[in-house]
């Protein structure tokens, strides 16, 4: 036997055995346990509702919120700018669809913190370093954000700036709320098709 | 085999190959194939205890206690154990968990801990791994 036969004989043993494996063993984790373990149960894994309020406010590009609540509770009320993403969805998939670009940073929130934190260890785990939740979910976003009173008689100037944030924010949250579902449908779509137009870049 | 054993190159590769998938497959501590099939009691769940379902079950329950003071009132703590969340992938810790015949309840004050520490066990193949759910009302 030959060098090319040994060489097809090899090629078609790990054929088989290739066949014998799942087919979405791609999508393992990557990371050893400990080291992943260490990393998500880090703060800096977490961002707080005030930051995400920040980025809302300032339009931040580098920041994409995924919301991974059921598409009904999405469309009644969301953050501006956030993509929906069922948890169920996200798990059943292949993770490169939603979190592929690395140069941004994905934050994923649920209704509590469950689900997001379910979702920050499977990215992680992948390789996606770019991945963080809110901490708190929309439960916290909520009560932090939309229920933010001032009271006293002295502020600072860094509690009137988190305070002008946050009111900001809340109106912005509230407004997008009160679409008609399918002008906030037109609206996550235009996100899209923007998207899609800055890929393919100028003519 | 006699005309594998012929050829010792292809054999000796397609065996270390072999060797390298089992390993990878179903050694203890990795994470093994394929993350969504390992996640999907987290879809449906079906990875989440009542108080009461905990006081129902039978038989060797392992309850981990994963907060540094929180604690199981007595009924509840068949088999309690205290353990720091950032050791729980440590050999002696693993060990334990793997030895256990039967469910492997984690408890937290903080569900954020109980969730990333449930994802990560099971994605290294351990099934039967819960979360007690609204630890708060046990303590009460």
């Amino acid at each position: 036997m030959n060098i090319r036969q040994k060489v097809s004989l090899l090629l078609i043993l790990l054929s088989i055995m290739l066949a014998l494996l799942p087919l979405t063993a791609n999508r393992s984790f990557s990371e050893k346990p400990s080291k992943l373990l260490a990393e998500v149960l880090g703060a800096d894994v977490s961002v707080t509702v005030d930051e995400v309020a920040e980025f809302i406010v300032r339009e931040d590009p580098d920041v994409r919120l995924i919301d991974l609540r059921p598409a009904d509770v999405f469309i009644k009320e969301a953050i501006p700018g956030a993509v929906n993403v069922p948890y169920s969805e996200f798990i059943r998939s292949d993770p490169d669809t939603w979190i592929s670009n690395r140069e941004v940073r994905t934050i994923f929130y649920s209704t509590g913190n469950s689900e997001a934190d379910y979702a920050l260890v499977y990215a992680r785990g992948m390789g996606y370093n770019n991945c963080y939740i809110m901490a708190g979910g929309i439960t916290e976003w909520v009560r932090t954000v939309l229920d933010t009173k001032f009271s006293g008689g002295r502020i600072t100037a860094r509690e009137n700036a988190l305070f002008e944030t946050r009111r900001r924010a809340g109106e912005m949250y509230t407004e997008y709320s009160s679409l008609p579902d399918s002008l906030k449908a037109k609206f996550l779509e235009s996100k899209k098709f923007s998207a899609k137009k800055l890929d393919g870049g100028c003519e | 085999m006699k005309f594998l054993r012929q050829y010792p190159f292809v054999l000796i590769v397609f065996l270390l190959m072999v060797v390298l998938v089992l390993f990878r497959s179903f050694g203890g501590n990795n994470f093994r194939y394929d993350a969504a099939r390992w996640a999907e009691s987290s879809v449906k769940g079906s990875n989440l205890l009542t108080v009461d379902q905990l006081s129902a079950m039978t038989g060797a329950v392992l309850v981990l206690n994963l907060g540094d003071e929180a604690d199981l009132p007595g009924q509840l703590r068949p088999k309690t154990v205290i353990m720091r969340p950032e050791s729980i992938t440590g050999k002696e810790n693993l060990r334990l968990i793997r030895k256990h015949r039967g469910p492997v309840i984690l408890f937290s004050d903080d569900a954020s801990t109980s969730a990333r520490v449930w994802m990560i066990l099971s994605e290294m193949g351990m099934r039967d791994v819960y979360i007690l759910r609204d630890p708060g009302a046990v303590a009460e």
